[in-house]
């Protein structure tokens, strides 16, 4: 039972009829059966995308799903920010009790890297990909850096306790071990923006904030729920296409082997700018030309999805050499349009076939009288992928 | 496929608020303000009324002290009572205890047979009662005798020729006639009885001037008891 007595400040009590958690941090949590996810994407126009998620019986029901307002204020950029503390109440069908949020941030990392690297006094040098680098083609927003940060070496860290949050040199990172033993998946925010997203929901209304996960990660959580995935047994290949960035990702049996940012590619927001641009056309007429095949967008696209496509090969040679896993299929999820091309892109280069299934598969089992949203596609539900998988996550806990 | 899913949850326990609209970190110390102001009120209400009662002492052990004269006055005034109550109670046991043998004597005349000549006739005084405390004789004495009943005799002294009169003066007194003031018992006809009854009979036989010898005889009479009661 969980007592707070501050604002900050929250004691677990054991009582006698509470099981004992199998395994303490190492083992598996049971999280809350009742969970809203929440893309915080400040940039998308039509708001948040939200998902309610309800555990019934054994099955995971979606309860609500849509995009809900954003918050009156912009992540922080540095300590001082926090001041401007914003608080953001979500409409009444994703008021659940709690509530997992899925954060995109410049400022944000993910690797995959080993715990001797993480140790050593020369960690940040060590990491597969910066966290903040030049893109091909979109420049990140220039994120204003702690002025410790520039000065100050990085220092080292203690060994870190799998799926506990660590906080070093003014960022906060939690790592999962992977299925390789040496290597560790390890993901950050900047302190100041940790606890300014955890009290982002106020306390005393629904619902509150149980869990903040950088969205690549969350991503990953949507995965296991896609019946292709778990039909080929969790032996695939992922590639997720975000806005800014693209991230694969290879499973054996489910377990994450693998995970790498695809150095110099750029997201799905850089590949509209390039059919807008090589094909001379409006912003309106871009979705329904990478959706259609009247216009063929691909000698535009090609500049960005080849590359994508050798780093994918590249990957795909390393999961078989050094695992001795040979994939069949690729999941491509998070990209909203176009999917149809990459998949005969891909079907030329690796010759592997590219699937890119509704996000809601796996979780379509909906409560009598609520429906998704009406002009729901495969491509759209997209944009609710990190949603899903923050709340997919929270509601299993960690394990 | 049973892997495990991958949390990283950036988020402290410590830093997961509650969605409750009631809050333990806002509720626990207003539940100890609250209490803590009982427990002043009742201390309070405790002290208030600890204080009524102490005024309330105070003023009884003044009101003790004014009336201590009075009350020994009538502390004094009762037992002055009780003391007189006592000497009337007395007076009422005495005036209960004296008896009257104006009756007895008249009906004595009647019975006497005309050869007893009767030489005396007394109810003796009873033995002085000791009405000094032997252990403090200066104490003032009692007011009466410790003793409630008093027995009393009938002495009757005489002579006479012939002892059928003698017999048949002591059957009439002790007939029924004389049963107001003579202890009469159902049981008089036997030996013990007539013993308890006739305490002394005392026969004298000599000669008189004439010649006929006389018989002097005394007889005792245990009477009613006198009682000293109310």
């Amino acid at each position: 039972m969980k007592l707070q007595l501050t604002k900050d400040k929250t004691i677990d009590v054991k009582m006698p009829w509470e099981k004992p958690s199998a395994g303490g941090t190492a083992g598996r949590c049971a999280g809350p059966s009742d969970v809203t996810g929440v893309f915080l994407d400040m940039s998308d126009a039509r708001g948040c995308p939200a998902v309610r998620l309800q555990r019934r019986k054994g099955e995971i029901h979606v309860v609500a799903a849509g995009f809900v307002p954003r918050p009156d204020g912009a992540l922080p950029n540095s300590w001082d920010d926090l001041r401007d503390q914003v608080k953001w109440s979500l409409p009444h069908a994703f008021q659940s009790s709690q509530a997992a949020l899925a954060v995109y941030s410049p400022d944000m990392f993910i690797r995959q890297t080993t715990v001797d690297a993480l140790t050593s006094a020369e960690t940040s040098p060590a990491a597969p990909v910066a966290p903040t680098k030049k893109k091909l083609g979109v420049r990140r927003d220039p994120a204003p850096q702690p002025q410790e940060k520039e000065t100050k070496p990085a220092s080292a860290v203690s060994a870190p306790v799998p799926f506990v949050p660590v906080s070093h040199d003014g960022n906060r990172f939690v790592i999962a071990p992977l299925d390789e033993n040496q290597f560790i998946l390890q993901a950050g925010l900047p302190e100041y923006q940790v606890l300014w997203l955890s009290r982002l929901l106020p306390e005393g209304h629904r619902p509150t904030a149980c869990s903040v996960q950088v969205a690549p990660a969350a991503m990953l959580s949507a995965l296991h729920s896609q019946p292709d995935f778990v039909a080929a047994d969790g032996t695939a290949m992922a590639v997720f296409v975000t806005r800014n960035s693209v991230y694969f990702a290879g499973y054996r049996k489910g377990a994450l082997l693998l995970f790498r940012e695809c150095p110099g590619a750029a997201g799905y927001e850089v590949m509209r700018e390039l059919v807008k641009t090589g094909l001379g056309v409006t912003d309106e007429m871009v979705d329904s030309i990478l959706d259609g095949t009247l216009i063929d967008p691909r000698p535009a696209l090609e500049p960005l999805v080849r590359p994508v496509l050798q780093q994918l090969k590249l990957s795909m040679d390393y999961l078989a050499q050094r695992y001795d896993v040979h994939v069949d299929k690729v999941f491509l999820m998070g990209l909203p349009t176009g999917a149809h091309y990459w998949k005969s892109f891909a079907e030329e280069v690796l010759g592997v076939p590219f699937v890119s299934p509704d996000a809601f598969a796996g979780f379509r089992q909906l409560v009598k009288g609520v429906q998704l949203p009406n002009d729901m596609t495969a491509g759209a539900s997209h944009a609710y992928l990190a949603a899903l998988g923050a709340a997919r996550a929270a509601m299993e806990g960690h394990g | 496929m049973k892997a495990p899913n991958i949390h990283l949850n950036l988020l402290r326990p410590e830093e997961m608020a509650s969605s409750s609209p009631v809050r333990m970190r806002v509720m626990m110390p207003l539940l100890s303000l609250l209490l803590c102001a009982a427990c002043l009120v009742w201390w309070g209400i405790i002290l208030m009324q600890g204080m009524i009662l102490g005024g309330k002492v105070r003023s009884v052990r003044r009101d003790l002290e004014s009336r201590k004269t009075a009350h020994a006055a009538i502390l004094a005034q009762m037992a002055d009572m009780r003391e007189r109550q006592a000497q009337l109670d007395q007076l009422d046991a005495y005036k209960n205890g004296c008896l009257k043998y104006g009756g007895l004597l008249a009906k004595l005349a009647d019975v006497i047979p005309e050869e007893v000549q009767l030489t005396a006739l007394a109810i003796p005084e009873p033995p002085p009662q000791m009405l000094y405390d032997p252990k403090n004789p200066m104490r003032p004495p009692l007011p009466g005798p410790t003793n409630t009943v008093e027995d009393v005799q009938l002495r009757i002294s005489g002579r006479t020729a012939a002892t059928a009169s003698m017999t048949a003066l002591m059957e009439a007194v002790e007939s029924d006639a004389f049963s107001e003031w003579i202890l009469v018992d159902d049981a008089g006809n036997n030996a013990v009885a007539r013993k308890k009854r006739r305490i002394n009979i005392r026969q004298e036989l000599h000669a008189g001037d004439d010649g006929v010898r006389m018989l002097a005889f005394e007889m005792e009479f245990r009477c009613k008891g006198r009682r000293f009661e109310k």
